[in-house]
């Protein structure tokens, strides 16, 4: 594939994923009933990911209270999950960024975090 | 070229190669110079590690191997290095890190409401322990890994969505 080829693909292809986030960012409140969580409907406990949806959701319409009630982490995580995959596709480009982004402390960190948040809100 | 070194937990430098080797420098000691990116072990670095070559056939010759130990610098790269590490290349010829899919791990377990992204990040853990331990076959496998858990969230995370959206259209007939 050329790298013209490439570029409209990729246009495309973020073209399309804007549309359809917009579209469902404005589907406010889902439908009934949301798209829930199978872990949650399986073991009646929240994962680390549930209320994201919600939270993304009260973000676009403005809502950062109503966000960060949701679901925090998916707030604080989003940003810092776009860097960290840029940073990834762009290795080749940057190799010692890479290297220092994903150092053993930010990796163990992350890994801590999320088992972390991950219990403290089924208590 | 002088180097920082780490010895009783200490950072001291920056010194030349022969007062570093005074201060008890040995192979798995971390040293860092200007423009690398990380601490690494000191016979990952290439001239110090002639050095430790050097004495360590001069040490054979004492013992009286039979064998003739290689000249210092016809050692290749690729050679098998010291302590527990089992390919390490020099610092400087390392092989990039493979991809940790960390960003997308997490993007996951955000999104795709499956706790498998949990374990994605897990195995991207993984891929920069390995690396660091020169096990770079290992950290590939781990890349690899946390890739597959990747693919299993965002699969299980589709499935439950169309699941999710056939039961909406369901309950609006």
């Amino acid at each position: 594939m050329n790298s013209r080829k490439r570029l409209i693909l990729t246009v495309v292809a973020l073209g399309v994923a804007a549309v359809v986030i917009f579209i469902y960012l404005s589907l406010s409140p889902l439908g009934s009933p949301p798209l829930r969580c199978a872990f949650k409907a399986a073991t009646g406990f929240d994962c680390p990911g549930c209320g994201s949806q919600r939270a993304f959701q009260a973000l676009f319409r403005g809502d950062i209270d109503a966000a960060w009630g949701y679901n925090p982490f998916a707030i604080v995580a989003a940003p810092l999950a776009v860097f960290m995959i840029v940073v990834e596709v762009g290795k080749y480009h940057w190799p010692r960024l890479h290297r220092a982004v994903m150092s053993r402390w930010v990796l163990v960190s992350v890994g801590v975090l999320v088992v972390g948040w991950w219990i403290f809100r089924n208590l | 070229m002088e180097y920082w070194i780490i010895v009783d937990g200490k950072a001291q430098g920056p010194y030349g190669i022969d007062e570093m080797i005074r201060r008890g420098v040995t192979p798995s000691t971390p040293v860092w110079r200007q423009g690398m990116t990380e601490w690494v072990p000191a016979a990952t670095v290439r001239e110090l590690a002639e050095y430790f070559s050097v004495n360590e056939s001069y040490q054979s010759q004492q013992l009286g191997y039979s064998t003739p130990p290689p000249s210092p610098s016809a050692v290749p790269a690729q050679q098998p290095g010291y302590g527990n590490q089992p390919n390490p290349l020099y610092a400087e010829e390392r092989p990039a890190m493979p991809s940790t899919y960390l960003g997308w791990n997490i993007a996951a377990t955000v999104l795709c409401c499956i706790p498998c992204g949990i374990i994605g990040i897990i195995f991207s853990a993984m891929v920069r322990n390995k690396y660091d331990y020169g096990d770079y076959a290992g950290a590939q496998n781990a890349s690899k890994w946390a890739s597959i858990w990747l693919i299993l969230s965002v699969v299980l995370g589709i499935i439950q969505i169309v699941f999710a959206f056939v039961i909406n259209i369901f309950s609006f007939l």
